[in-house]
């Protein structure tokens, strides 16, 4: 008989990146077929250098296709940066939406938010959030999202004189 | 019928912290009682801030209670925390840690930690709940974590002499 809910897996895997030149980089990593982007979230779970001087680093992770996650990270030059990720995949409703925002920073360290539309996620009690970020120039970073309705996210960022790119989705809990 | 999975819910909310610059802060939320530890998680679904230089990390202590540290390694202002906590039965046993190290130079750290048999680590996700630095460091600090084994959690952290750096995880079984 065929499970009602079929159980979930995990992906995972360490992705090490070099910088030449101060900025960004992206770096597709092929992953084991999930099927359909609405059954798998992705998750960047922390990065690191090996570097010896103080630097600004970050990284931002989404899935691209079924086989495909996109790395894209921020380093100065002759970096070397470390990225952990996880894919999770299963029953999620083929409901899991995903995207990019850009919030542009003049100087001066501050936060900025921006408003997305989402298809209706019902019981916000039933939703979960995810996200990572990175700068396209040197720059303190941070970023944040959260539900203000089941049709609205709000992205906030952190930044001075750059872009922030946040990858964000939202996904049901329950099947 | 019952359901083979009882549903999962999602408490979720913003901590907004004020500093004076150069000084680290725990809060502690009040949540919806969880009934058990083991059967929740915790996740930072964000971190921003009016100033540069700043980190936070998040754990539950009791069923009732998230306790968020930040820091602020500048100037004077507010630093914002989003959090959600997820539980349910399906998580079965989570396990959670905090995890600690203070480098003598600059470079990459690698701290191993012993978990109880979590079986098929296909079945399982590890998640990082942000970072603490030392407020008065001057290097900016990362960290990463990986599941390696069943029984092995991997952090690695990013920093050098005067960095002081905690992160917490979870480690629990997926659905």
């Amino acid at each position: 008989m065929k499970a009602k809910y079929p159980p979930h897996q995990v992906q995972r895997g360490v992705t090490s990146v070099t910088h030449s030149a101060a900025g960004t980089m992206t770096t597709n990593v092929a992953i084991t077929d999930v099927a359909s982007l609405a059954r798998a979230l992705e998750r960047m779970n922390g990065v690191t250098s090996i570097s010896s001087s103080s630097l600004f680093i970050a990284a931002s992770v989404r899935l691209t296709s079924a086989t495909n996650l996109e790395i894209t990270t921020y380093a100065s030059a002759a970096t070397t940066l470390y990225v952990n990720w996880e894919v999770e995949y299963g029953d999620y409703q083929d409901a899991i939406q995903r995207g990019t925002t850009t919030i542009n920073f003049p100087g001066g360290c501050t936060e900025i938010s921006s408003d997305v539309s989402l298809s209706d996620v019902g019981d916000a009690s039933q939703t979960r959030l995810e996200c990572s970020h990175h700068p396209d120039a040197a720059s303190w970073h941070g970023s944040r999202v959260a539900l203000t309705s089941t049709t609205n996210l709000r992205v906030f960022s952190t930044g001075s004189s750059c872009n922030i790119i946040t990858r964000w989705l939202v996904c049901r809990v329950n099947p | 019928m019952q359901a083979k999975y009882p549903p999962i819910s999602v408490q979720r909310g913003l901590a907004s912290v004020s500093h004076l610059g150069n000084d680290g802060k725990t809060t502690n939320v009040t949540v919806a009682d969880l009934g058990s530890l083991t059967r929740a998680k915790e996740r930072l679904v964000g971190v921003t801030a009016t100033m540069a230089g700043f980190y936070a990390t998040l754990r539950l202590t009791s069923p009732t209670n998230l306790e968020i540290q930040t820091v602020s390694t500048s100037a004077a202002g507010y630093i914002y925390v989003g959090w959600e906590i997820e539980y349910g039965d399906y998580l079965g046993q989570a396990q959670r840690g905090q995890t600690s190290y203070s480098p003598a130079g600059a470079g990459e750290y690698t701290v191993n930690v012993t978990l109880a048999d979590l079986g098929d680590i296909v079945k399982v996700r590890a998640e990082m709940m942000g970072l603490r630095n030392n407020w008065n460091a001057s290097f900016q600090a990362g960290s990463r974590l990986q599941l390696t084994s069943a029984t092995n959690l991997e952090a690695r952290f990013y920093g050098s002499t005067n960095n002081t750096m905690t992160t917490n995880w979870v480690a629990h079984k997926v659905r």
